[in-house]
């Protein structure tokens, strides 16, 4: 059997014409709402005055005559009235399974700080057009970390909420995790170096646990002619790719180096440019 | 002894792998490489070295631990071993024996590690 045929016989069953009032399906929506007003001690003149919409279309809805409601605020506002969570509506199901997931989570967010989409695409300072289309879901969810920061910022959130926000890096890592190791190391001799006092006013990026600090032998055990490069960094703010890039020599070469793996003897060039490079020769 | 003997370079340290490693082969080892102790105990199931260089302090499974068990098993208890460490050698102080297991501290002259490789392998 042609595959045509079978996905037609699937999606639209025989004998139900699409778009007929007739057959309609009744949302069970309709009866989530009126038992959960019910259970909150709502009238429908109250339910009328909080959503803000016409008696006339309200008593449509409850009788089915017109669609029940897929905008994502009046279901929002149904359930806030109502007392319970939007997800029990399956046309708000729909809406959310629909959308990126850092989308959803500014879904979710804008609810949870009871802010409505335009109050939102107000605050967020990237085109409303744009905002909007993000909002429905018709466009990913941006990975522009601007305006990824944006959003976050307007949402009182870390940027790192929304994974498209690391994904670049993540991305590059995964190509790249040598380079990864070796900006991480770098990190690691700064904070060793602010650790052991080299650094003046080290920040909190700069803190490092006892164990992490366990992987450098104990200054005692370094060289002479180390402790006095490490001295001169801490000194002049160096880390080790600018120090390396300064003397012209190996990154690698002095991270071991400073990190106490290998003694100067078998790095005696890197160790005589690095002290060249420090006025410490 | 055989002409290239093969050594367990086990360290986390990526720089100190390539510099070891590097200096390793130039003095006609053969070198293999494992980044944790649990990748290193499975390298010395498949196929048990010449000698192992091994720092201590070792993501999955330390140093010192994987020592111990290469005494425990039969198959492997002359192993010779040189730890390479930023701790002291206190840490390891039970296990050390002349001519068989023994301790550098870091930072490490690539020359006392070669001669300690020699003293193990030569008593072995």
């Amino acid at each position: 059997m042609p595959q045509t045929s079978r996905v037609r016989s699937v999606g639209r069953p025989a004998g139900r014409a699409e778009g007929s009032s007739t057959t309609k399906p009744r949302s069970p929506s309709i009866d989530i709402l009126k038992r959960s007003l019910e259970q909150a001690g709502v009238n429908r003149k109250t339910f009328v005055k909080e959503t803000g919409l016409s008696y006339e279309y309200v008593s449509r809805i409850f009788n089915s005559k017109v669609k029940f409601p897929t905008v994502r605020e009046t279901l929002e506002k149904f359930a806030e009235v109502g007392k319970i969570d939007p997800m029990v509506f399956p046309e708000y199901q729909q809406l959310v399974s629909v959308l990126p997931e850092s989308t959803r989570k500014v879904w979710q967010r804008l609810q949870d700080l009871g802010v409505s989409r335009q109050e939102f695409a107000n605050q967020v300072d990237i085109s409303r057009t744009y905002m909007y289309e993000i909002l429905r879901g018709d466009v990913p969810f941006p990975r522009n970390p601007e305006v990824i920061e944006k959003i976050a910022a307007a949402l009182q959130f870390e940027p790192e909420v929304f994974d498209e926000y690391l994904a670049p890096v993540q991305d590059w890592a995964e190509r790249n995790p040598l380079a990864i190791e070796h900006v991480f190391l770098n990190l690691l001799v700064s904070k060793m170096l602010a650790a052991r006092g080299f650094t003046r006013d080290a920040g909190p990026a700069h803190r490092i646990s006892e164990s992490m600090l366990s992987i450098f032998p104990p200054i005692e055990r370094y060289e002479p002619a180390v402790v006095a490069i490490l001295k001169e960094m801490g000194a002049r703010g160096l880390d080790v790719r600018s120090l390396a890039s300064e003397a012209g020599v190996p990154e690698r070469e002095v991270r071991l180096l400073l990190m106490g793996q290998i003694q100067t003897e078998d790095l005696a060039e890197t160790t005589g440019k690095l002290a060249r490079s420090l006025n410490l020769a | 002894m055989n002409p290239r003997p093969e050594i367990l370079l086990v360290e986390d340290n990526p720089d100190t792998v390539s510099f070891l490693a590097r200096r390793l082969e130039e003095e006609g080892y053969t070198v293999r490489v494992a980044r944790d102790g649990q990748v290193a105990r499975e390298a010395i199931a498949e196929a048990v070295p010449a000698a192992v260089v091994m720092d201590i302090n070792l993501p999955v499974v330390n140093g010192d631990e994987l020592a111990r068990e290469i005494r425990r098993n039969p198959r492997t208890a002359a192993l010779p071993v040189v730890f390479v460490t930023a701790e002291s050698e206190e840490r390891v102080q039970d296990l050390l024996e002349p001519g068989r297991t023994l301790c550098l501290e870091k930072a490490i002259k690539t020359r006392a590690l070669l001669t300690a490789l020699s003293q193990v392998l030569e008593a072995s």
